[in-house]
């Protein structure tokens, strides 16, 4: 019994033991495999804007060599226009580099022997003095190396960073390099690679051949051009970026200016996801319009429902219709009724209330500043004037109406009765019968768009002929009359 | 100007180079010289304390950089600077990299175009030869900022073309160069030619041969440079 209860107890104390043996291996074991140690060494995938490397599938640090060339070049800024652009890899804006957080990156900084002024690069993926500016200072010819640990995962601006700065920048050396997270942002169908920036000609926008930088403009932060993936129509047209309905698309989205924050919007999207300043935390769901500042960075994501060319601008909105910042986003598939219908319904519209309130609001303002005499004669020759542009169409010429339809002005008893009555009329209109020299009329005249000035005159004008009384009706009388029934207008 | 204790070996270097070289009447191949009155000037840099403005005395600078054919004679006269057997310490690879032999130019090179892919150490060699010296970074600005020196961009228009200095990186350029820091120590942030020269320099070392840089020489206004050692001690 003893002997077997000891057992027992030997087995029970040995499989605690095994089991504790068992969890502190498993705890070193997945320490191991968290570890920061570097294992292998490969060479980062770089691409070209609109395009993002695929995303990163291992799950350690490894070493990433990057090789960037600095070469200038003369390419297309716009259709007919040429720049002298200074770029990395040879496009603006430069490739798009994709590490992993914890990955040692070997940078390698090659400045063409046929560039004439020496380049450098600052990360802001970098912690160190100027972002490795100094270390990568590179004379034509000549290639640096530097290293650095990509501690801090993100969405991070590259530019030259050699003086002066903001011409290294205003003409071309600029980039991202995405740090991906240890854990992957979630799986999307899309991810591109979209760089705003702008560019400072001494020609006007469009102006042809080839252009040179205006330090004037660019000190005055006024570009000429304002463009995603560097040049105009860079992401319009066959560089359209391409969607199915039901996808989900990630932009990485860069400005780096040199001067200017974007509004960056996509027409018709609602960006479900948005990291702002390319962090790596959701910071706001369901947004319409991301601000992104000069030498930062934001990653939005959102769901494409319904079929369409979505258009990308700066809702700074000049910069958009005049100055380039535009892209395309062209979703295919299948239209959804429930989420957008189309057009349902075309019909004429002849204006309402509003509309007439407007008006006669438009015409007042306008009147605050004319200047009808005051004699009786020059107010009788502006009422004449407005007479017969706007009531001698129904009331006639002559001012004697037609019969059953539209009732006498001339000699009429019901004018002549009530001044008031009149000023109100021409205000507001009169729907309904009315008994004019002993005859009856039912109609509707609307209400018409004139200012005080206008009315007062053309009533004086009409009680001053036409065989009436003679009345004189003035600007302050209807005013008093129009302020009685008055609708704010805001 | 002040002179350190390197300058003054160098300055004792060159004085003794000079006389050697003058015995070998190394001046008949020399470009003419042109005086640059001395006067104010305003550099791209302040120091601490000091006005904007500073003095530069008057000096001689030779009327063009040095040319391949000038250089030529140099090198036939000092066989240590052929491109065969310069040093890489003094010199590196791309010296003289479009000259066909070490006294040979070749088809591709020039006689009267200027002499690049030379390193400060051989355009120093070659100043201390022709009894002269590299102009300071500040004789050099002044007289460019006089448009006594313009013939530069205009030998060479299809690319900016630089020059040696003496005192090359010695500014604290390098210091105030990341992103933005550098207009702020500026006298004229808005100078961005300067800045592109000055960017330029700091990023050379002395071994440096490159395409785009050449040099020319400069002597005090005092021709004997014996003199003018012992004018300034």
């Amino acid at each position: 019994m003893n002997i077997l209860k000891n057992k027992k107890a030997i087995i029970g104390v040995s499989t605690a033991v095994v089991l504790i043996v068992a969890a502190v291996i498993l705890m070193f074991g997945f320490e191991g495999a968290d570890s920061n140690r570097i294992e292998g060494i490969e060479y980062a995938q770089l691409t070209y804007a609109p395009e993002v490397p695929r995303p990163i599938t291992r799950d350690y640090p490894t070493k990433v060599i990057v090789k960037l060339e600095a070469i200038q070049v003369t390419g297309r800024l716009a259709d007919g226009v040429q720049y002298n652009f200074w770029t990395f890899g040879g496009k603006v804006p430069g490739e798009f580099i994709r590490v992993r957080e914890g990955d040692e990156v070997e940078f390698h900084l090659e400045n063409s022997p046929f560039c004439n002024v020496p380049h450098s690069i600052d990360l802001h993926a970098v912690s160190g003095p100027g972002g490795g500016a100094v270390a990568s200072q590179t004379v034509p010819g000549h290639s640096s190396v530097f290293t650095f640990k990509a501690e801090h995962a993100g969405l991070y601006i590259y530019h030259c960073a050699t003086q002066p700065v903001p011409l290294h920048i205003a003409n071309g050396m600029y980039g991202l390099i995405y740090v991906q997270p240890k854990k992957d942002l979630p799986k999307v169908d899309h991810e591109f690679y979209i760089m705003q920036s702008e560019f400072y000609t001494n020609g006007n926008y469009g102006d042809p051949g080839l252009q040179a930088f205006s330090l004037d403009k660019a000190l005055a932060e006024d570009p000429t051009y304002v463009v995603f993936n560097g040049s105009v129509g860079a992401l319009t047209g066959d560089n359209a970026i391409h969607a199915k309905v039901g996808q989900t698309v990630r932009l990485f989205v860069g400005n780096i200016g040199p001067n200017l924050t974007s509004s960056f919007h996509v027409i018709g999207v609602i960006f479900n996801k948005v990291y702002l300043f390319g962090g790596t935390n959701v910071t706001q769901k369901d947004v319409q319009t991301v601000n992104i500042p000069a030498g930062g960075a934001a990653v939005v994501e959102f769901k494409v429902d319904v079929p369409g060319t979505y258009t990308i601008v700066d809702h700074s909105i000049f910069r958009a219709f005049n100055k380039g910042a535009v892209g395309s986003l062209v979703v295919t598939g299948k239209p959804n009724k429930e989420i957008f219908s189309g057009k349902q319904q075309d019909n004429l519209f002849y204006g309402s209330d509003l509309d007439k309130q407007v008006q006669a609001s438009n015409n007042q303002s306008v009147s605050d500043n004319s200047t009808v005499g005051n004699s009786i004669e020059d107010i009788v020759a502006a009422g004449k004037k407005v007479f017969s542009t706007t009531c001698f169409a129904c009331h006639q010429p002559d001012a004697k109406g037609i019969a059953g339809v539209f009732p006498p002005l001339a000699g009429s008893d019901f004018l002549n009765a009530n001044k008031d009555r009149a000023i109100e009329i021409v205000l507001h209109g009169k729907t309904g019968p009315v008994t004019v020299n002993g005859k009856q009329f039912n109609n509707t005249m609307p209400p018409q768009p004139l200012n005080d000035e206008q009315i007062a005159s053309v009533l004086t004008y009409v009680y001053y002929s036409f065989g009436n009384s003679g009345k004189i009706v003035t600007k302050d009388e209807v005013a008093k009359i129009r302020a009685e029934k008055q609708v704010t207008l805001k | 100007m002040k002179l350190s204790a390197l300058n003054i070996t160098l300055l004792i270097i060159a004085l003794t180079a000079g006389l050697l070289a003058n015995s070998k009447s190394a001046s008949k191949f020399l470009p003419k010289m042109i005086l640059i009155s001395g006067g104010y000037y305003l550099p791209l840099f302040k120091d601490d304390g000091e006005t904007a403005k500073e003095f530069v005395k008057s000096f001689y600078l030779d009327s063009h950089p040095i040319t391949n054919a000038e250089y030529l004679e140099f090198v036939k006269a000092n066989s240590q600077w052929r491109k065969s057997k310069v040093k890489r310490i003094f010199a590196d690879a791309n010296y003289l990299r479009e000259w066909k032999g070490d006294l040979e130019l070749g088809k591709n090179v020039k006689a009267n175009d200027p002499v690049c892919n030379v390193s400060w150490f051989a355009a120093n060699a070659y100043s201390r030869w022709a009894g002269k010296r590299l102009p300071t970074v500040s004789e050099w600005e002044f007289a460019f900022s006089k448009n006594l020196i313009d013939k530069i961009e205009k030998l060479n228009s299809a690319k900016t073309f630089y020059e040696w200095t003496f005192d090359f990186n010695e500014s604290n350029f390098q210091a105030s160069s990341a992103c933005g820091g550098a207009g702020s120590s500026a006298n004229d942030p808005t100078n961005y030619a300067a800045f592109l020269r000055f960017s330029f320099r700091n990023s050379l070392k002395p071994n440096y041969c490159l395409e785009d840089l050449g040099f020319r020489c400069a002597s005090g206004i005092h021709v004997n440079i014996h003199d003018k050692i012992l004018s300034e001690r």
